[in-house]
């Protein structure tokens, strides 16, 4: 610990520092006036200083606020010693910056105390200094690391403003990062997937669910499938992804084209709300089961309510961070006393507004704020407006050409590869499936009539049926030659897909075949199923090089 | 194993789930859930919620699982196909052989 001792008198100094010496502080400063004084705190940056009041030039009072101001950071006890006796001396030893003060002449066990008390002080306010530098250093990387995770989080889950159009929604997260959910998706089927999800808590912990959520609904709803299905495929993202105590309660729901139509699944979230004039005609749904992301699989109930939604009728959704807001009394709003709102709403207003409808709800708990995140979506039954494909407006065309020898045709999952590939073209998504079933009966028809030349008469009866793959199976482990050929051209402004399947066979008697084929009663055979089926599902089918070549029309509308 | 199956209704009800792809590759699969079937049973359900696309070949094989259980009284649905899929099965006019949920 370093000291500075400043008075005029030599004497006083060399006391003060044989005392100090021997209380064991060994580094001493000495100054002889102010100016030298405030000169050896810059140089020598004491940890405490003995001041006199009374020198020539700056005296002690002139001395201590020069200092104070030189001091920065931790506390900087400056004692003062001093003749000087009357109250109001001792006073402004005090105001001008001085921490305590000693009077001539004193006894040597109380400065040493009072040094010890104060250095003390310095201690505890210097380790104070530390903490505080390494928090502020702390709050940067958090703030940092929040930043960038925000900046992930706002491009990864982002809703098409064509979608969320749709919606009247009201998102306020009770901090940054939000633990509530809405994301909407366009159906290929012309309508509107969305999920509104409250995961357990709020923040960064219970927004990083969010992520795998959003991708995974993403990519089904791009596939048209099911509410059922993306209920399981969110289950499943949800228990392998999260910790078991965390979990995502929801609202999973299919908008029909026309808007009026609404299959919802219901997991643990507040009552959604159908809107009717009357306050009798106000239908609720309340939650039909556990929330997402707890029930294995098998356990997991995908059952749906199906809900009829007339003209500018109104569904509202939200999240109980809305419905357990307390006002003073501790009494929450609760399923009842949002119903209420809404009511008074349509009674005053004829329809629900998600902003007014957050307002009133906030009246209630007038004097505490939200704790939890809120969410509020509202939907008005419309027909939905959303162009259907989601590629550029213009596809690229494309054509893909596969050309498959012995070695390609034995690979069990040939077929899965060609389909693979077939499914990447753009301008299809209307149709992939059809496009799917249409390759797939041109490759089994090449692979099974052209290159193994079986006869599909075998498959008249039911072990016969199964003579027929078997046959199939030994046929191609022992083929050694063999070729098929398959083009796929896709042509999105024009909206069609042509597809041609060669096989190196002989062809057949195709015109008889496909006459026959036409109207051939197809409901009780077990062959002969496919020709007819190429012919209902494509616009034109046509047979080139004497029937070893097909080559299929399809137009890619729906 | 894609294609999976489960009894319900205190065994009454076979439920075949196909699994997304429906084609020849499942043959051996399909054949093999109704290949040793519970005596209780009734009615085997199709369901086809998760399939993306069925060909030919998988209409063989429904209707070939027909042929095979004809003489025990079972009645067959085929439930939950996508538009894509239902389309093909209304093609085939499957609905004289099933009941098409």
């Amino acid at each position: 610990m370093k000291i500075l001792i400043v008075d005029d008198e030599a004497i006083n100094r060399t006391l003060l520092a044989n005392m100090l010496y021997n209380a064991g502080y060994e580094q001493c400063v000495e100054a002889m006036d102010g100016v030298e004084a405030v000169k050896k705190f810059k140089n020598e940056k004491p940890d405490l200083v003995l001041l006199d009041v009374v020198m020539p030039g700056l005296s002690g009072f002139d001395v201590a606020p020069i200092i104070r101001k030189l001091a920065k950071g931790s506390y900087l006890p400056i004692l003062f010693i001093t003749a000087l006796e009357d109250k109001e001396s001792l006073v402004r030893c005090l105001e001008v910056g001085g921490n305590d003060f000693v009077i001539k002449p004193f006894d040597r066990h109380i400065l040493i105390a009072k040094i010890r008390a104060h250095l003390k002080i310095r201690a505890l306010s210097e380790r104070i200094e530390q903490q505080n530098k390494a928090l502020r250093l702390f709050n940067q990387r958090v703030a940092r690391e929040h930043a960038i995770v925000e900046h992930i989080f706002s491009h990864a889950i982002v809703n098409r403003p064509e979608v969320v159009a749709h919606f009247d929604c009201f998102l306020k997260p009770a901090e940054t990062f939000n633990g509530d959910l809405f994301l909407c998706e366009s159906s290929p089927r012309g309508g509107i997937y969305f999920v509104v999800g409250d995961f357990t808590g709020h923040g960064l912990a219970s927004a990083i669910g969010a992520l795998p959520v959003t991708r995974a609904f993403q990519e089904l709803s791009q596939q048209g499938v099911s509410i059922s299905e993306i209920i399981t495929e969110l289950n499943r993202v949800l228990i392998k992804f999260l910790p078991s105590d965390m979990f995502m309660a929801a609202v999973v729901g299919e908008i029909n084209a026309g808007g009026s139509r609404v299959n919802l699944w219901q997991g643990g979230m507040p009552a959604v709300i159908v809107s009717a004039k009357t306050d009798s005609g106000l239908r609720s749904i309340p939650s039909r089961h556990m929330a997402l992301g707890i029930l294995d699989e098998h356990e997991l109930n995908t059952d749906c309510d199906t809900i009829q939604l007339g003209f500018n009728e109104q569904l509202v959704i939200c999240s109980d961070g809305l419905i357990e807001s307390t006002n003073q009394k501790g009494e929450m709003l609760l399923e009842e006393g949002l119903v209420d709102i809404v009511k008074k709403q349509i009674r005053t207003h004829g329809k629900i507004e998600s902003n007014a409808l957050f307002l009133s709800a906030k009246k209630h708990c007038a004097a505490s704020s939200f704790h939890d995140d809120v969410t509020l979506v509202v939907f008005t039954s419309q027909p939905i407006k959303i162009s259907m494909s989601q590629t550029p407006d213009i596809g690229l065309p494309s054509v893909h050409e596969i050309a498959l020898d012995v070695e390609h045709l034995k690979q069990p999952d040939i077929l899965q590869r060609v389909l693979q590939l077939a499914g990447q073209c753009e301008g299809i998504q209307a149709v992939r499936s059809i496009i799917y079933t249409v390759l797939s009966e041109l490759f089994n028809n090449a692979l099974e009539h052209g290159v193994l030349k079986l006869d599909s008469k075998i498959k008249v009866d039911s072990s016969g049926f199964h003579q027929y793959y078997e046959s199939r199976e030994a046929s191609l482990k022992a083929l050694s030659y063999g070729q098929i050929n398959i083009r796929i051209e896709s042509l999105p402004l024009k909206a069609k897909v042509l597809i041609t399947v060669e096989d190196s066979g002989e062809g057949f008697e195709w015109s008889k075949a496909s006459t026959l084929g036409r109207h051939h009663s197809i409901h009780d055979e077990n062959f002969g199923r496919g020709l007819p089926l190429l012919h209902a599902l494509c616009e034109r089918v046509w047979f080139e090089n004497g029937g070893s070549k097909v080559v299929c029309l399809l137009d890619t509308k729906t | 194993m894609e294609i999976t199956s489960s009894y319900q209704n205190q065994g009454k009800v076979l439920v075949v789930d196909v699994g997304p792809k429906f084609d020849f590759s499942k043959v051996e699969e399909f054949r093999s859930v109704y290949s040793e079937l519970g005596a209780d049973v009734s009615h085997i359900t199709v369901d086809l919620s998760r399939t993306e696309y069925m060909d030919s070949s998988a209409l063989g094989m429904l209707l070939n699982m027909q042929k095979t259980l004809a003489k025990r009284e079972l009645t067959y649905s085929i439930e939950n196909a996508r538009p894509q899929v239902a389309k093909i099965l209304k093609i085939s006019r499957f609905d004289k052989k099933f009941e098409i949920k």
